[in-house]
């Protein structure tokens, strides 16, 4: 029995050599390749490479005026930002889960709809409602002036916190979907009411989840670029990953200072996480044993019609009036003459569904893409975290504060050292992955692979170890206990985390750009170059199109579930 | 469940094997011009040469050029501004083809945009003018000069020459006729507002134009005359001072292995047929001015390019970085 239990041991610590060294190679790596041009900046200087060390675009960060205010706008930016939309996230969370609000189901769809859609489309869609020649001027909602008002830092934070809540609310709701229904039952019985029983019990429960969400989003808003190129630039609100794009679209690109900035970056990532483990917010919660009961709901009551306002606010802001502006873009033909009748046109939608176009085959190809990066990704992460959640603590949370610092790096950094990495170094570049389909398929997998170990550690994190320990007691190795015990329990992360790649994947922007396969565009390379051409009504039709492809496929994988989950009622 | 997951990875790996055995050995284009895809149709059609084209906007195409470095992986590269060109050209990145343009029947102002290195070739031109919305300027007169601007301050959006090649031109011919201190002098006076004065894109521009802040636009005048077609409310104005032309210009890598293609893919754009070909393309970068004889512009386009100046592409390169470093510091946000 002791030399049993001891071979268990061996097999339970958590070491997981070969998937560290595929993560690092699909992440590590070609950040690397980036971040150390910060000091070494001639590295791969076309004409003259070399190692000579310089600091000079280092201290170019406090010394530029310009880029000194893109720092300090960001990490202000972020800070609220975090704190808005996580309160946001966790509030909806929060009433979808515990209480009888009406209307769930179509509730419970937003922060997926609002997820679906990229940020630079959410950007470019408050453009065109907010300006001043906009839509909402046009209709009389607003005057110019009331208009240009909105393009301030309030705007942008009402703009930013509307777009990223959708993530907080999943790391929170996937946590409180695993607390149980004993700890609320028992305060129930101890004749606590609803409001000190979430003050109490439930939010000191969600801590981990909600310092976790804090920080995926302060790093999703420090990272962002969709909104720091389109709003934040019409509001002369200069951000971080807007220089950084700027340093690296410009010719002859600058390396070191996008390195500069990107290694800004990942110290304020990595500093919040720090502090965020020095402040105990990751501290051991585990409520999951295999005994729990099924959460109740509480009654909103009089509380009902407030509750479904606040709701219906908040669709029409993040949800309703973004989809309307890009709807109404992609059936008119002169942005200045907004909703005149004349203008309605179906010239772009007609353009999209032309076989003979590059549109369509981008459209077709980049669900295939995805489809496959969100098999691998998920199959890859569900692993990785899994062998982590056996590890030790400090490797869970170098584990943790590694992905929030990938959530953190702009897409763009990554993508540049895909370039680099395939395309310049020795021995990877003899692979000859460089402008094939399958490199795009890899970088998809790696942009998406610190949100599927996100929402996994959270779905992990609420697991007993005595469910580990039974199956280890039982004889069962780890992979034994993964496949029969923990997949299970952790399907429904498994599910958001599939679909976050996959809807992440059809509108990752920069490694279509930087990738792009040779054999044709993906498609939000297209959508953006139609954009930049001025082109947005097309732009916007094939948006419009590819946000309700999503919207079918995730509405048929919806269906077939349910018929999946009837037979199997029926059968049994 | 585990064996949905092993069937799943099994047939990502397949296609991912099947993925880059199909990435055949075609003749790579990069281009960030839409009139590409015409004039590509056109050349497989008339040749029967497959291509595989690369398409993005001129920063992120130049982003990837600059991070290949001495690899490049396209064959033919085709984008605006002659500044770029004459630096890669420089760097060796892209090869020398003497005599490549001659059976061409190249306009005047074509021939004399041929750089002597011939190393890339103009197979379009465009220049930038002054966008005026002519609803939001009301009864005040439109501006005449680059000058006139300075009564317009703070109502004037410009492209940021740091992620636009044509803007970079606009730039650099602009201080070659101002002169570089004087010229950055008078900019100060005119691109007041930091929200409209260092835009990424052109189509950000006509944004500000149309529905922003902007009453008037330093704009390239391929996008000006797409807006009058599009019967935006807005005029064209060539500056009195003259304008310096915006070739686009295709050249061959050093290391192409599709030598003969890839010439043979430029000397097709330099024929009518081709131009033709690249007229029926819809948006800004189809009303270009033809560099080939017998072609005209289309849409409201006034044939003047014979009054256009020549960039001294070699001053315009020396001076890329500071002059743009100079522009971002001043009016980026």
């Amino acid at each position: 029995m002791i030399t049993s239990l001891h071979i268990g041991r061996r097999n339970w610590n958590g070491s997981a050599p070969l998937l560290w060294l595929v993560a690092f190679v699909l992440i590590g790596l070609p950040l690397l390749l980036v971040l150390v041009q910060a000091v070494l900046p001639k590295l791969f200087d076309p004409v003259a490479p070399s190692f000579t060390p310089s600091v000079a675009a280092l201290t170019r960060l406090v010394s530029s005026p310009r880029l000194f205010r893109g720092i300090v706008n960001t990490i202000l930016l972020g800070l609220v930002g975090a704190t808005v939309s996580t309160a946001l996230g966790t509030a909806l969370a929060l009433v979808l889960t515990l209480t009888d609000l009406r209307l769930r189901r179509l509730w419970l769809s937003l922060p997926w709809v609002v997820f679906a859609t990229p940020s630079y489309l959410k950007g470019l869609a408050w453009v065109l409602l907010m300006s001043p020649g906009g839509y909402l001027v046009y209709l009389g909602v607003l005057s110019p002036d009331g208009a240009s008002a909105f393009f301030g830092p309030p705007g942008l934070l009402l703009v930013m916190a509307a777009a990223l809540f959708p993530v907080p609310y999943f790391i929170v709701r996937s946590r409180l979907q695993g607390l149980g229904g004993e700890f609320i039952d028992a305060a129930r019985m101890a004749s606590a009411r609803p409001g000190q029983t979430i003050r109490r019990i439930v939010v000191p429960m969600l801590m981990p989840a909600i310092g976790l969400s804090l920080l995926t989003t302060f790093a999703e808003v420090v990272g962002d670029f969709g909104m720091a190129n389109t709003i934040a630039r019409s509001m002369n609100f200069g951000l971080l990953t807007y220089n950084i794009y700027a340093a690296t679209a410009s010719f002859p690109v600058d390396f070191a200072a996008a390195g500069a900035q990107a290694l800004l970056l990942v110290l304020l990532v990595s500093g919040s996480v720090a502090a965020t483990a020095l402040g105990g917010v990751d501290r051991e919660t585990r409520f999951l044993s295999g005994r729990n009961r099924q959460l109740m709901t509480y009654k909103l009551g009089r509380w009902q019609l407030p509750a479904l306002a606040c709701l219906a606010l908040t669709a029409l802001i993040a949800a309703v009036l973004p989809l309307l502006a890009i709807v109404l873009r992609a059936f008119t033909v002169s942005l200045g003459d907004a909703l005149a009748p004349g203008n309605f046109s179906l010239a772009a939608m007609r353009s999209v569904f032309d076989i003979t176009d590059v549109a369509g085959q981008a459209l077709l190809w980049s669900f295939v893409y995805a489809f496959f990066a969100a098999v691998l990704a998920v199959v890859f992460s569900t692993l990785f975290a899994y062998r982590i959640s056996l590890a030790s603590r400090a490797t869970r949370l170098l584990s943790s504060g590694m992905a929030m610092v990938t959530v953190a790096i702009p897409g763009i950094i990554l993508a540049f050292g895909y370039i680099l990495l395939y395309n310049r170094l020795p021995g990877f570049r003899d692979i000859g992955l460089y402008g094939s389909r399958l490199l795009l398929v890899i970088g998809y997998v790696a942009a998406a692979l610190p949100y599927c170990l996100i929402f996994l550690w959270a779905a992990l994190d609420r697991l007993g170890a005595s469910l580990r320990e039974a199956s280890r007691l039982s004889g069962a190795g780890p992979m034994q206990h993964l496949r029969r015990i923990v997949l299970p329990l952790i399907r429904r992360a498994v599910a958001v985390a599939f679909g976050v790649t996959m809807v992440r994947s059809i509108f990752e922007l920069p490694m279509s750009q930087f990738l792009m396969p040779s054999a044709g565009p993906a498609l939000p390379a297209l959508i953006v170059n139609d954009f930049t051409q001025d082109r947005d009504a097309v732009a916007c039709a094939l948006a419009l199109v590819a946000l309700c492809a999503v919207g079918l496929v995730a509405g048929i994988v919806t269906l077939l579930g349910k018929s999946r989950h009837l037979t199997t009622e029926t059968g049994s | 469940m585990n064996k949905t997951i092993l069937a799943g990875t099994l047939a990502s790996c397949l296609l991912g094997a099947a993925a880059s055995a199909s990435a055949a050995d075609h003749l790579v284009v990069y281009s960030a011009l839409d009139t590409v895809d015409a004039a590509t149709k056109a050349f497989t059609a008339k040749t029967g040469i497959p291509v595989d084209l690369v398409r993005l906007s001129t920063g992120e195409l130049l982003g990837k050029v600059a991070a290949e470095g001495d690899k490049p992986q396209f064959d033919v590269l085709w984008v605006e501004g002659s500044a770029v060109m004459s630096r890669l050209a420089e760097q060796g990145i892209l090869k020398s083809e003497p005599g490549l343009a001659d059976k061409a029947d190249y306009t005047d102002l074509g021939r004399r945009l041929v750089p002597q290195s011939q190393a890339y070739f103009p197979v379009s031109v465009s220049t930038t003018a002054i966008a005026v919305n002519t609803k939001k300027i009301g009864e005040a007169a439109p501006p005449k000069s680059w000058s006139d601007l300075q009564n317009f301050a703070g109502k004037v959006a410009a492209k940021d020459p740091n992620l636009s090649g044509p803007a970079f031109q606009w730039l650099a011919g602009y201080f070659a006729d101002k002169g570089v201190d004087a010229g950055k002098a008078e900019l100060e006076k005119i691109l007041t507002n930091k929200a409209i004065s260092g835009i990424p894109s052109g189509g950000a521009v006509n944004k500000a134009l149309i529905t922003g802040d902007a009453g008037l636009a330093i704009q390239q005048d391929t996008s000006i005359y797409a807006l009058i077609d599009q019967k935006e409310p807005v005029s064209v104005v060539y500056p009195s001072e003259g304008v310096v032309a915006i070739p686009s210009s295709a050249g061959i890598a050093a290391i192409s292995s599709h030598e003969d293609q890839a010439k043979a893919y430029i000397q097709f754009l330099l024929t009518a047929e081709a131009e033709k070909a690249m007229l029926q393309t819809e948006g800004g970068d189809g009303f270009f001015a033809p560099v080939i004889n017998g072609v005209k512009g289309k849409g409201a386009r006034v044939d003047n390019t014979a009054t256009w100046q020549i960039l001294d592409d070699k001053t315009a390169s020396a001076n890329e970085t500071d002059w743009k470093q100079w522009f971002r510091d001043q009016f980026v946000p």
